[in-house]
């Protein structure tokens, strides 16, 4: 997208008008052009009341009660934690980003044939749906992890779930694209896999 | 490090209560301009204080608790957001100020403020979420881009579409 083009298009924008297509050049333009930056940065917006706004607002009713129940005792004699090298847990996370990330890249810019793996939609509901329960059988489970283990957990989860972002926006714009289809399938392999091998972890103490 | 983040890290819960009331105004606010609802600014609160008590043990006392505190309420927000899947659609419109919570700290009239509170409220998901953090809690689209797993060109866009629209919300 050009500046001319972006300066047209950015009420479009604002408004939630563009395609995908166009709201992600318009991004990209941006990531790259100051002069672009400073014309909308010029424009007039409301910043002496953001800058009054209170950096404190208490909520509606003291949630302490809540919250202290919620607090697992430090870790006594009494309750053995299960503490996993962080290597053993991210190990794979790393892998899949080092590689999805190359692969992606590889993947949109080869002219790929049209076919179709798998109806990708019906697989991503299948893995969420697994995903969603082994998400809600962990927080069950934190409270027997030691809390760096269960830190490292939402680490490597954190870092699946950006690959897996990576590689769903890329299929979004290329769905036809097999090996495309694939990588967003690892990815969410790799996320149910942590997520049994971390609720595994938990329910061993 | 304070006595007190020292008692809570040996796991006294009293000091960690007492923690907790000293900060919870500043981490709620956070969470409820992220979230733009109160109840689930409640809910992510408790999130971000019981994350709190697990990782304390790890704080060195290398920057302020309050800025450890208000980064994790951030990181949990973002977590939160990736786990459950939430792609919110949210149609602009000025949410009804009745929503949101009394300020502890008053500042540019009440009218004016809490129409910003809303209006910032009933921004898109994405625009409000880079909007909060940049202009109101002051990160830099960097680390906006880093947290929230998007392009700094992404980023900067939503900024400018969240004054934008804020700007018009404010003006009708």
């Amino acid at each position: 997208m050009t500046c001319p083009g972006l300066r047209a298009r950015f009420d479009d924008y604002v408004a939630g008008r563009l395609s995908d297509i166009e709201a992600r050049a318009l991004e990209a333009h941006l990531e790259g052009c100051a002069e672009c930056e400073a014309f909308l940065e010029s424009q007039a917006w409301p910043i002496d009341a953001v800058r009054s706004l209170p950096r404190a607002v208490a909520p509606r009713e003291d949630l302490w009660p809540a919250i202290g129940s919620r607090l697992s005792p430090r870790e006594s004699a009494h309750r053995r934690r299960v503490a996993v090298p962080r290597w053993a847990l991210a190990a794979a996370a790393v892998l899949l980003v080092a590689v999805s990330s190359g692969v992606t890249a590889v993947l949109i810019r080869r002219s790929a044939v049209p076919s179709v793996v798998q109806p990708s939609g019906s697989l991503e509901a299948q893995y969420a749906a697994a995903s969603e329960e082994l998400t809600a059988a962990l927080e069950k489970a934190r409270a027997r992890l030691a809390p760096e283990t269960f830190a490292s957990i939402q680490r490597s989860l954190g870092i699946i779930d950006a690959a897996l972002d990576e590689s769903r926006r890329a299929l979004a714009r290329d769905p036809v694209n097999e090996g495309l289809q694939l990588l967003v399938a690892a990815a969410w392999r790799q996320k149910v896999d942590l997520l049994r091998r971390a609720t595994g972890l938990g329910a061993e103490s | 490090m304070s006595d007190l983040v020292r008692q809570a890290q040996a796991g006294d819960s009293d000091a960690f209560a007492t923690l907790y009331h000293a900060h919870v105004g500043r981490v709620h606010a956070v969470c409820l301009r992220l979230a733009g609802d109160a109840h689930a600014a409640a809910d992510l609160t408790q999130d971000v204080f019981v994350r709190a008590w697990e990782a304390l043990p790890t704080f060195r006392g290398e920057s302020a608790l309050g800025s450890w505190l208000h980064r994790l309420a951030v990181n949990v927000f973002l977590g939160n957001r990736r786990t459950t899947g939430r792609r919110e659609k949210r149609v602009f419109v000025l949410a009804e100020p009745a929503v949101m919570e009394r300020a502890q700290e008053g500042g540019g009239g009440p009218g004016l403020g809490m129409d910003l509170e809303a209006a910032i409220a009933g921004l898109p998901e994405r625009a409000r979420l880079v909007f909060v953090l940049h202009d109101v809690e002051g990160y830099q689209h960097a680390e906006i881009a880093e947290m929230a797993g998007i392009a700094t060109g992404t980023s900067k866009a939503q900024l400018f579409r969240a004054r934008r629209l804020l700007r018009e919300a404010l003006q009708r």
